[in-house]
C-alpha cells in the first residue's frame, strides 16, 4: 500500500507541477489545486498508513493512529481551499480587467490559440451571445 | 505566567475585527470606497490598536532586556505538547520594529490612500497580527499558519487601490507564495514523519539524537524549509518576484512590505541554529557547511543583481525596490556567516534597512506626486514644488542606504565587513562584493539624484488634485528618518543589544532548556502539592 500511495502522491504532484508551468491562469489554478492535494496526501501519510486503529490514546490502547497529522492536514485543507478560492476570484478579475488570462501578466499570445482563433474575437462573441440571452 | 506575549497577537486581531465590522456597518454593502465618516471612526480604532501594540512591544523588549527567555504555553500544556510562544530578544526586537513601522505606515496612509478602497486598516491590523505571530511562535506548523495569515493580509494590501498593474503583479506574487506554502508543508511533514514533533526546540533535541540513516532525509527537509524562507526573503535566485510586486503596491503598503522580506530571514536565523544546528552544522558554527555553501553565494548574487537592477531601474519606486533587494543581500551575508559577529551585523543592518527603505518608498511617492504626468520616471522634468525638502531628504536617505558615514547604513556595512574578516573562507568574496556594489550604488544614487533634482526645467504649477503633496505628508518620512538618525547616534547601545541578541540566537542549549524544561506548575500538580 505504501508504494501505491507514494506513487499516487508523486503522480499528482507531477501533474500539478506540469500544469503550474502552463501559461494560462486556468491550468495554473488547476495545477495549484493538484499540488495542494499531493501535499495534503503527503501530510496525511506522515503519521504512517494504518487502518482500524484507535485515533485517541486511551488507557489500555498502545497501538493508535497518530492524530496530529490529521489535525495538520485539516488545517492545510482549509487554508488551501481559501487560497484557491481567492486565486480563482483574482484570475477572473484579471481576465475581466486586464483582458487576458496569462499567468505571468504579459499579454503575448501563446502559439495554439493564435493559430486557431484571435482571442479578442472569441471573448467578444461570447459576450454578445450572453447579452442576447439576457435580452 | 506573563500574558504579555499573547497580546501581541490578540490586540491586532481584535482591532482588525472591530475595524472591519465598524467599516462595514457604517458604510453598508455596495460601495467601492469608504465614506469619510466611516474612515474617521476606523482610523481612530486602528490608532488605538497600533498604540496598544506598540506599548505591548515596548513592554516585551523591557521584559527580556536582561536576557531572559519567556515561554508562553497555550493551554498550559507541558512541552512539547503545547504550542508555545517564545519571547527572546530577537522576537521582541522584531515585534517592536514592526509595530513602530506600522505607526508611520498608518500615518502615511492617512488621506488619499486609505480612501482608495475599503478595509485598509482592517487589513493592516491583520498583517500585523500575522507578523507578530510569526515572530513569536516556537512551533513550525504554527509558523506556517501565521505565514498564511500575514500573506493573505499582504495580498489584500498589495491589491489595495485596484488597477491592472496591481492585479497582474499580485497574481504572480500569490502563486509563488502558494507554491512556497506547499513546499513548507512538505518540509514540515517530513520533519514530523521522522522526528514526531513540530516544536522548534524539540526538533533540535530529537535531531541531535536522530538515527544516522535518517539524517540525509532530515537535512533535505531542513534545507527545503530554508529554501521556502529564502523565497519569502527574496534571496537570489528566487528573488525575481520582488521588484514587480513592491513596485505595484501603493506607497504606504510598499513601506510596510520593507519588513516582509525580513520575516523570511528572521525565520532562517530562528530555526537553523536551534532546530537544525546538529543537522547542518556537524562541525560547529562558523565553519563552511552545507548551508553556508548555498546561502552565502545566494546572498552575494542577490547583492550584485540588486545593484545592477538599481542601475537599470526606469523609475524611482523600482529603484527603491532594488534597494530592498540589496538590503536582503546584505542581511543575508551577515546571517549567512552563522557567527555571533555576523548575526550582530545582520540584525543591525536589518533594523536599519527596514526603517530607511520604508522612508525611501514614502519619499519616492512624494516625488512622484509632485512631478505631474512624469510620475517617478527617471528623466529630466519639472522642478517639484517642495524641491528643497525632497532633495535634502533624498540626500540623507541615499547616504544611509548606500552606507556613507555618519548615517546608520555605514555602521551596518562596517559591521558586516568586520564580521566577514574573521572568517578566512568568506573574507575576500564578501569584501570585494560589498565594496564594489557600494561604489556602483553610490554612482547610481548620484545619477538618480541629479536627474530628479538638478536637471530640472521650468517650474510648472502642479495640477492640484487629492494627491497633491501637503506639508503633513512629509511627516512620516521625517519620522522614519529621525529613527534612522537615532540608530546611528545610538549605534553603541543598539549594537550591544544586537550583539546580545546574536549570542542568544546562537545559544541553542539555553533556548531548548527554557522551552522544554521550564514547566509552569499545572493546576493538577498544584492540587496534588496541596494535598
Amino acid at each position: 500500500m505504501e508504494a501505491f500511495f507514494a506513487a499516487a502522491i508523486g503522480i499528482v504532484a507531477a501533474c500539478g507541477v506540469y500544469l503550474l508551468l502552463r501559461p494560462r491562469t486556468f491550468s495554473v489554478v488547476l495545477g495549484l489545486t493538484l499540488l495542494s492535494y499531493a501535499v495534503n496526501l503527503f501530510l496525511f501519510s506522515v503519521g504512517r498508513l494504518q487502518h482500524g486503529k484507535a485515533p485517541i490514546l486511551t488507557p489500555g490502547v498502545t497501538d493508535y493512529a497518530d492524530p496530529i497529522p490529521q489535525a495538520l492536514v485539516l488545517t492545510a485543507i482549509v487554508i488551501g481551499l481559501a487560497m484557491t478560492a481567492f486565486v480563482v476570484v483574482l484570475a477572473l478579475r484579471m481576465n475581466a480587467d486586464v483582458g487576458h488570462d496569462h499567468a505571468d501578466g504579459d499579454a503575448h499570445d501563446d502559439a495554439p490559440t493564435k493559430g486557431v482563433r484571435p482571442k479578442g474575437d472569441r471573448t467578444k462573441r461570447a459576450r454578445t451571445k450572453s447579452q442576447e440571452r439576457r435580452s | 505566567m506573563s500574558h504579555l506575549l499573547v497580546f501581541a497577537v490578540a490586540v491586532p486581531m481584535l482591532t482588525a475585527v472591530v475595524a472591519i465590522v465598524a467599516e462595514a456597518s457604517l458604510d453598508g454593502g455596495e460601495v467601492r470606497a469608504s465614506s469619510p465618516r466611516a474612515l474617521t471612526t476606523v482610523r481612530a480604532i486602528s490608532w488605538v490598536g497600533l498604540l496598544a501594540l506598540l506599548a505591548v512591544a515596548i513592554g516585551m523588549v523591557v521584559q527580556v532586556e536582561g536576557g531572559d527567555i519567556v515561554v508562553y504555553r497555550l493551554g498550559n500544556w507541558p512541552s512539547p505538547f503545547a504550542i508555545v510562544f517564545v519571547l527572546d530578544r530577537m522576537s521582541a526586537l522584531m515585534v517592536a520594529m514592526t509595530s513602530l513601522l506600522a505607526v508611520f505606515v498608518a500615518l502615511a496612509a492617512r488621506g488619499p490612500f486609505e480612501a482608495q478602497g475599503r478595509y485598509f486598516h482592517g487589513l493592516l491590523q491583520l498583517q500585523l497580527m500575522g507578523l507578530s505571530g510569526a515572530f513569536l511562535t516556537g512551533d513550525l506548523f504554527n509558523l506556517f499558519v501565521f505565514f498564511e495569515i500575514l500573506l493573505i493580509a499582504s495580498y489584500g494590501l498589495l491589491l489595495f487601490g485596484g488597477g491592472t498593474e496591481r492585479l497582474s503583479a499580485g497574481f504572480t506574487y500569490i502563486l509563488l507564495n502558494l507554491v512556497g506554502s506547499g513546499l513548507f508543508l512538505v518540509a514540515v511533514g517530513t520533519l514530523y514523519g521522522v522526528l514526531g514533533t513540530l516544536n522548534m526546540a524539540d526538533i533540535g533535541v530529537r535531531a541531535a539524537a536522530a538515527d544516522p540513516a535518517d539524517v540525509p532525509l532530515l537535512r533535505t527537509a531542513a534545507l527545503l524549509l530554508v529554501i521556502v524562507f529564502a523565497l519569502k526573503g527574496a534571496v537570489a535566485p528566487i528573488h525575481l518576484w520582488l521588484p514587480k510586486t513592491y513596485g505595484a503596491a501603493i506607497a504606504p503598503v510598499a513601506a510596510l512590505f520593507a519588513v516582509m522580506t525580513k520575516v523570511g530571514l528572521y525565520a532562517i536565523v530562528r530555526t537553523v541554529p536551534v532546530s537544525f544546528g546538529p543537522l547542518l552544522f556537524p562541525e560547529g558554527l562558523g565553519a563552511t557547511n552545507l548551508l553556508t555553501q548555498w546561502l552565502m553565494p545566494g546572498a552575494l548574487l542577490t547583492l550584485v543583481l540588486a545593484t545592477l537592477g538599481a542601475a537599470a531601474a526606469p523609475g524611482l519606486k523600482q529603484f527603491v525596490c532594488f534597494l530592498v533587494l540589496a538590503s536582503v543581500g546584505m542581511v543575508g551575508l551577515g546571517f549567512g556567516l552563522f557567527t555571533p559577529a555576523g548575526f550582530t551585523a545582520g540584525i543591525y543592518y536589518m533594523v536599519h534597512s527596514t526603517i530607511v527603505l520604508a522612508a525611501f518608498f514614502l519619499l519616492a511617492d512624494l516625488v512622484a506626486r509632485e512631478r505631474g504626468p512624469l510620475r517617478d520616471r527617471l528623466t529630466a522634468g519639472p522642478q517639484p514644488e517642495h524641491a528643497r525638502e525632497l532633495s535634502v531628504l533624498f540626500l540623507l536617505l541615499a547616504a544611509a542606504a548606500v552606507g556613507l558615514p555618519p548615517l546608520s547604513g555605514f555602521i551596518g556595512k562596517y559591521l558586516v565587513l568586520v564580521a566577514a574578516w574573521e572568517l578566512p573562507w568568506a573574507r575576500s568574496q564578501i569584501w570585494i562584493t560589498i565594496i564594489a556594489t557600494s561604489f556602483v550604488s553610490l554612482v547610481v544614487m548620484s545619477r538618480v539624484g541629479s536627474v530628479l533634482f538638478w536637471n530640472v526645467g521650468v517650474v510648472e504649477p502642479p495640477e492640484s488634485d487629492e494627491f497633491a503633496v501637503q506639508r503633513r505628508d512629509f511627516l512620516p518620512t521625517y519620522g522614519l528618518l529621525a529613527v534612522a538618525v537615532l540608530l546611528a547616534a545610538l549605534a553603541e547601545p543598539v549594537g550591544r543589544y544586537a550583539e546580545a541578541t546574536a549570542l542568544q540566537l546562537l545559544d541553542r542549549d539555553t533556548y531548548i532548556d527554557r522551552v522544554m524544561n521550564d514547566r509552569e506548575p499545572t493546576p493538577r500538580a498544584l492540587e496534588e502539592a496541596g494535598r
